[in-house]
């Protein structure tokens, strides 16, 4: 069993690497030094000798380097390259045929920064740029690792989908940032609630079972890493090793975080519509709180029902001897609540029960020997009436009728009376010690109860996330009513307090002058910090970012570390130009990325250089192969599938029945992410990820070729009716190059189909086929034709058997079935080469109930060779020991039935030796060699290779 | 120094790699076009050298999850025995849950093979490879709770995102059969707690996180995604591979010398082979009746000699788990449990040291045997909800507990380290967690301090800060 979170008494251990293991001896820079942490400044354009291939200030710092080496750059792509590389650059979709041509025609000046502006005015401009951030936001649908509680986030989507919109808006970057930290406070009449969805930013997270420390380690990772490429949470145990950060400025990080939470209702996104799926979510949510509710209540009210006191009053009476534990023991094996059990037991044990007007009877009652009850009873009643204790009148009435007969009687009259007893003040207040509320009984249930509670209330969940009508939330934080003061955990270690330090912003950013943050948890001021022009990182960090999605390597090779052992970058004036240009362009995303994309070094061919083979000048442009939501989309676009719905909650892109919308919005399961994420490089949901690997492994190749996705866009290609209509194969295979490469076959292409889509129609030598037939008796021809349907392990007239034509024959690897005298199981077997074979096979007729079968051998038309008759329940061998054979002469095996087929299933090994040099052919191995020969079929595996090819997956 | 990914050099030379991978077309291929020439530096699982030469090669993890209890299997303790019923003359260590009075062992100990070594009446067919045994009694972890500890010994950090032992053993070593994943995680019918975390990449890249199979299948396809084609023949596939090699030639005219497009042609032949591959390797009913019945033909036999098969192939790290959830945690009717648990497994693990031996593998194959923690010498106290009524089964315990390693360069017959007289702690020779996996680790060839990874900021490894290799059970 596990424990819950709260209990697991974790001793922290500190989790830095302290010894900085390849930096031994190396001189640590000077903080006042790092070029990151210096004031960003606005370089001259640099003058270059090559006066004609510039297109914008960019290129100036890109040639100016590109000279010094004594190095050319790269001359432009041609079009049909550069809108490939827009397209998936700026929307992550391939342009169609149609698109390419209109461009390569399109002559104007204007037209490539028309291109340009069009794409970035697409709504699918943010599906492309918003997944780059989700990565740097470990952007997940689920929480990780739980123990009971609903693993969903199922408002996550919501923060997707906001992200999707600012890059769609061209939110400012100053102000996208600050929205994902203080949204709670920037709320206005005019933005409504609409940007609190912004702080799924912090709360998307893993949940590390509810661990706080953790959790928000991981906030002050994603927040100062995403945006500021700092790794402020080396500081959580001990000062930051290299960079100027003190423990203790991540515990004043730490207090921003620690006096924020999230509220218990998450914010409504909009105002409630009243729309049928709403009205259907709320009855669906109503019904199944009633359904709680009636749960609880009835379990509170059953404590006072008759046979519930009738049953805790004998219990406790049979259990007043026991201690609390076996009290406890006693309650669960009386299916009664333990905790109930325990206070009856508390309240008859009280001191003024023994004078209690309605209890102290019972006690008494309870004194009594069972086997003389009845005899003492009438008189200890009469006994307790005279005696000096009042007794309660509606009790007395009933035990003056007439005397108890045993104790069991006396506990059903005490539950009647009790359970009946509104108009009794006196007897209602008897019962006080065993009423819980319908809302505080859940604590003192049994396991069994309880489960069913928190089975209920996860269905509770369970349609609130999943219901089409659920209204969208916010993932939002709000500040605590009062901040909390934060202290230096030593050692990282909650347990161990050290002093107290101010909630503020970094000192080595704010400088001697740096206050405290003086507003509730000072969270919007952290995030002003952050997002200011004055930041010497933020600017920095976002350009760089941009520049490595585009061209394919970034400025700063370590985008999410820009501390002291971070790489120096190799364009520290062009990084310092596009950080202050973001600025004076009022942190306008899309103007940066307009500029990038606009430069000629941006524009390049891809030819490598072999002067510059890394890249490391940008004197020609990287081919860089699509990535996973890019191939998974392209391959959805090109087969006509792409389903282009935009934003709402998470669909399964992985399962067999797979949604056909963009990848962005598949699900993302933390914990176990599907593989083929993983295999295809998907940024780990789990840690913050600034550049994904890229890996080339089997397993992407086994999705493309044996997958089910992969599959069915081949088929949904060959299937459209734009090809189905199309009459020669040359139309058809010109049809599937426009549609998955956007342009048109040359002659050795569509010879390469023509070839592989018109295999030899002849059989091939030392093939095997798998039929049926007959010799004609009439004209001693064997007819023989192949069975035409394969199941999974044998060849025969339909998926079931029998088959309404073909009955019963069919034939597996290792056996068969004949059908009647026109349809003998018949095994073709064609010669290679001239030559003498020996022939044989084992065959045994396993069923006692088979009437025989007889095997012969056959070649050619009608040439019986030999046949052997086999009984039931026997094996016979078959051979002829040596045979001449020419060239493409067939060999029959054929198994008829005898009066009746009934029982006739055989096993036989059929196999042809050449004598000369040995090889063997064996039936079984030849068993399905014909699958996926038909002429569907091979066009299927042709589209299926234009879209596993390099051409598909990768970007000149 | 940091342990680059890239670096090339296969670890062994080209009839040895042959010799290793048996039917070996497919990893020659990748061992001379992936390891050696340009293209390889794009696949991370090329075969890498590790810091030193290598006693072991791969390594087979047998994880008993839940915990299996020490003094009831290899730490017998008699003085527990004279206590049974009573308290324990010593402060009792906090556990997850209270305990009370000793529980003696239901179970007899006897000495065997040359080494005397004890193992308990649990394991006839393991004791039969007692001298190929080095027991570890001395385990101790950090905390009494499942996922910690599993996080802890599987990843050697018990909260945080971390990379898997395997994944790090994939990482330095690549897997010397490309036509195969290097590192999988079995586990019959589920997952373990903590789910795939146990074997994930943390932050290292995906390619090294585990391959799961859920091992209570027989199918080829329901063991490996994707690897059958359900519509074309083998032979068909071969010819639409041709014309893919075709196509991606044509593209590669006016593009020659990149290595990502020869690398991304070569993995299509490299999956076409893995279909073969891992077909055979996932097929028992290849291997002689006598082994097959040396095993079991049951999950844990089946599974077991899958991964004897696997690793004879040439894949680096294979975990197998006992079951889903946490089969080993007999919080109560422990005898019961733990008889029942053995059985399952006793068999299959006796035939796999056995079989290692008999094949020559054991010397470069390390097996490790044992839980996430032990239990209790002492007996748990009901509680509601669990074992409610029961007073015979013991708590967890990571204070004190066994593992067993064999081959791989350990001694054999031997016994490392201590608890106390009753088994509750470890104190002779403590071998915490991170000084085990320093140790694997120094027998895969590297030294634990330097195989380091960079991420977020500075190098991560496996020990993190700790760490320190047990040299008294190297060979």
């Amino acid at each position: 069993m596990q424990l819950s979170a709260q209990k697991c008494p974790l001793e922290l251990v500190p989790f830095c690497l302290i010894i900085a293991i390849s930096g031994i001896g190396a001189a640590t820079p000077d903080p006042a030094s790092h070029w990151a942490f210096k004031k960003l400044t606005s370089p001259v354009v640099p003058a270059t000798s090559i006066k004609t291939w510039s297109q914008n200030s960019i290129d100036h710092f890109i040639l100016e380097k590109i000279e010094a080496a004594g190095l050319t750059p790269s001359q432009r792509a041609d079009r049909r390259t550069l809108i490939r590389r827009l397209y998936f650059g700026l929307v992550g979709l391939p342009p169609n045929f149609a698109e390419i041509r209109a461009f390569e025609n399109d002559t104007t000046p204007a037209a490539y920064t028309a291109l340009v502006d069009r794409l970035l005015d697409s709504p699918h401009f943010g599906e492309r740029w918003g997944r780059h951030w989700l990565d740097i936001a470990r952007y997940s649908d689920t929480k990780g690792y739980v123990f009971e509680e609903s693993r969903d986030y199922p408002y996550a989507y919501t923060y997707r989908d906001w992200v999707i919109r600012a890059f769609n808006d061209d939110l400012p970057y100053d102000r996208f940032l600050t929205y994902q930290i203080a949204a709670d406070t920037l709320t206005t009449e005019e933005t409504g609630n609409r940007h609190l969805a912004a702080m799924g930013f912090l709360t998307v997270g893993r949940r590390f079972l509810n661990r706080e420390p953790d959790i928000i380690d991981d906030r002050i990772d994603v927040t100062f890493r995403g945006t500021m490429a700092l790794t402020v949470s080396c500081a959580r145990c001990h000062d930051h090793k290299y960079d100027p950060i003190p423990t203790g400025d991540y515990y004043s990080l730490y207090g921003v975080f620690d006096s924020s939470k999230e509220p218990g209702e998450l914010p409504l996104l909009d105002k409630k519509h009243d729309t049928q799926e709403s009205r259907s979510f709320e009855s669906a949510i109503s019904t199944k709180q009633k359904q709680i509710d009636s749960y609880l209540e009835k379990r509170s009210k059953q404590q006072q029902q008759p046979d519930y006191i009738k049953r805790y009053l004998l219990a406790a009476n049979e259990g007043r001897d026991l201690n609390v534990e076996e009290l406890k023991k006693l309650a669960s094996t009386r299916k009664l609540l333990q905790q109930i059990m325990i206070r009856w037991d508390k309240h008859l044990k009280s001191e003024s029960a023994s004078t209690d007007p309605v209890y102290a009877p019972w006690l008494v009652f309870t004194a009594l020997t069972p086997t003389d009850f009845s005899k003492h009873a009438a008189s200890t009643w009469q006994e307790l009436k005279s005696g000096k204790n009042r007794l309660n009148a509606t009790l007395a009435a009933a035990f003056d009728t007439k005397a108890p007969i045993s104790l069991d009687q006396v506990a059903s009259r005490y539950a009647n009376i009790l359970a009946n007893a509104d108009k009794d003040p006196e007897l209602a207040s008897a019962l006080d010690h065993v009423r819980v509320a319908p809302d505080a009984i859940y604590s003192i249930l049994e396991t069994s109860g309880q489960q069913h509670v928190r089975k209920l209330r996860r269905e509770l969940e369970g349609i609130k996330t999943h219901h089409a009508g659920a209204p969208p939330r916010a993932m939002a934080m709000i500040d605590r009513t009062s901040p909390r003061q934060p202290h230096v955990f030593e050692r990282g270690d909650p347990g161990r307090r050290g002093a107290a330090v101010p909630r503020q912003f970094l000192a080595f950013i704010k400088g001697p002058g740096r206050k405290p943050f003086s507003k509730g948890s000072g969270r919007l001021e952290m995030a002003r910090e952050i997002a200011s022009k004055d930041n010497p990182l933020t600017a920095r960090v976002w350009v760089n970012r941009v520049w490595g999605h585009l061209l394919g390597s970034h400025l700063v090779s370590t985008p999410s570390d820009f501390g002291l052992r971070s790489n120096l970058p190799s364009h520290p004036e062009l990084l310092d130009h596009l950080g202050s240009r973001l600025i004076d362009k009022k942190w306008s995303t899309k103007k940066l990325i307009r500029s990038i994309v606009l430069s000629a070094t941006y524009q390049q061919v891809t030819d490598h250089q072999p002067t510059d083979p890394e890249n490391l000048l940008y004197t020609h442009a990287k081919r860089r192969r699509l990535d996973f939501e890019s191939l998974r989309d392209s391959m959805l676009t090109v087969s006509g599938q792409l389903d282009h719905t935009q934003f709402g909650r998470p669909v399964a892109i992985h399962t067999s029945n797979y949604s056909r919308r963009r990848t962005v919005y598949g699900h993302i399961e933390r914990q176990n992410l599907p593989p083929v994420f993983r295999i295809f490089d998907f940024a780990s949901p789990d840690v913050h990820v600034a550049k994904r690997p890229e890996t080339t492994v089997p397993q992407q190749a086994l999705y493309m070729l044996n997958g089910k996705f992969a599959q069915d866009q081949a088929l949904a290609l060959i299937n459209q009716p734009a090809i189905i209509a199309l009459r020669s194969q040359e139309e058809r295979i010109q049809y599937l190059y426009r549609q998955v490469f956007a342009r048109d076959p040359d002659e050795k292409e569509v010879a390469d189909g023509t070839a592989f889509l018109n295999p030899d129609q002849e059989l091939s030598g030392g093939s095997w086929q798998y039929g049926y037939g007959n010799n004609e008796p009439s004209t001693k021809q064997l007819k023989f034709t192949p069975l035409p349907h394969l199941a999974k392990a044998s060849w025969q007239g339909g998926p079931a058997l029998p088959d309404p034509v073909l009955g019963w024959v069919c034939l597996s690897p290792n056996g068969g079935h004949p059908g009647t005298d026109k349809t003998h199981a018949i095994l073709r077997w064609i010669t290679p080469a001239d030559g003498r074979y020996k022939i044989s096979t084992n065959v045994r007729l396993p069923s006692p109930a088979s009437d025989g079968i007889t095997v012969s051998f056959a070649t050619q038309q009608g040439h019986n060779l030999r046949a052997w008759r086999i009984d039931p329940g026997k094996s016979i061998h078959a051979k002829v020991q040596s045979l001449l054979l020419k060239a493409g002469e067939a060999l029959y095996f054929i198994v008829e039935p005898g009066k009746t087929n009934n029982h006739d299933s055989f096993i036989w090994n059929p196999s042809v030796r050449d004598i000369a040099s040995g090889k063997t052919w064996l039936a079984s191995t030849g068993f399905d060699a014909t699958r996926g020969t038909s002429s569907r079929s091979l066009w299927a595996q042709y589209a299926q290779a234009l879209l596993a090819s390099n051409e598909f997956s990768f970007l000149d | 120094m940091s342990h680059h990914p890239a670096s090339t050099i296969p670890a062994f030379g080209r009839r040895d790699f042959l010799n290793r991978v048996g039917m070996g077309f497919g990893a020659l291929a990748a061992g001379t076009i992936l390891g050696e020439n340009a293209p390889g530096a794009l696949n991370p699982l090329s075969p890498k050298n590790p810091h030193f030469p290598a006693r072991a090669k791969a390594v087979i993890h047998l994880f008993m999850n839940g915990g299996p209890s020490q003094v009831d299997t290899f730490d017998p303790k008699p003085e527990l025995t004279k206590y049974d019923g009573k308290k324990l003359p010593i402060d009792y260590l906090k556990t997850e849950r209270p305990t009370g009075a000793a529980l003696k062992s239901p179970f007899s100990f006897r000495k065997h093979g040359q080494s005397g070594l004890e193992i308990s009446e649990l394991f006839p067919n393991v004791a039969q490879s007692a001298d190929q045994l080095c027991v570890i009694r001395s385990m101790h972890a950090d905390v009494p709770n499942h996922e910690p500890s599993l996080l802890l010994m599987n990843c050697g950090e018990a909260r945080l995102i971390r990379p898997s032992v395997g994944s790090w053993v994939s990482y330095g070593l690549g897997t010397e059969n490309q036509n195969l994943p290097g590192f999988i995680s079995m586990c019959p019918g589920g997952y373990p707690i903590q789910e795939s975390q146990n074997w994930q990449a943390g932050f290292l890249p995906g390619a090294y996180q585990g391959t799961y199979i859920d091992s209570k299948h027989k199918e080829i396809d329901k063991l490996i995604a994707n690897i059958e084609n359900k519509q074309i023949s083998l032979g068909a596939q071969r010819r639409q591979l041709d014309l893919l090699k075709l196509l991606n030639r044509r593209h590669q005219e006016s593009r020659s010398g990149d290595a990502q497009l020869e690398s991304r042609l070569h993995s299509f032949e490299l999956a076409y082979r893995m279909q073969l591959d891992a077909t055979d390797a996932f097929d028992i009913t290849r291997e002689p009746k006598y082994i097959r019945n040396l095993y079991g033909e049951d999950i844990h036999g089946r599974q077991t000699l899958i991964a004897r098969r696997l690793v004879e192939r040439g894949v680096r790290y294979v975990q197998l788990w006992h079951g889903n959830g946490q089969p080993w945690d007999s919080h109560d009717d422990l005898e019961i449990n733990h008889r029942r648990l053995a059985r399952q497994s006793d068999k299959a693990i006796g035939a796999l040291l056995i079989d290692l031996k008999q094949r020559g593998m054991l010397d470069d194959t390390l097996v490790i045997w044992g839980g996430e923690f032990g239990r209790t010498p002492v007996v748990e106290m009901p509680k509601p909800g669990s074992n409610a009524g029961k007073i015979n089964g013991r708590d967890h315990n990571h204070w004190g507990f066994t593992m067993w390693l064999a081959g791989g360069g350990v001694k054999g017959g031997h016994v490392h380290g201590a608890t106390d007289e009753f088994g509750f702690k470890a104190v002779d020779d403590p071998v915490h967690v991170h000084d085990l996996h320093a140790t694997i680790l120094h027998l895969l060839g590297f030294d634990h301090q330097q195989l380091t990874y960079r991420f977020a900021g500075r190098d991560f490894r496996l020990t993190d800060v700790h760490g320190r290799v047990v040299n008294d059970i190297i060979a």
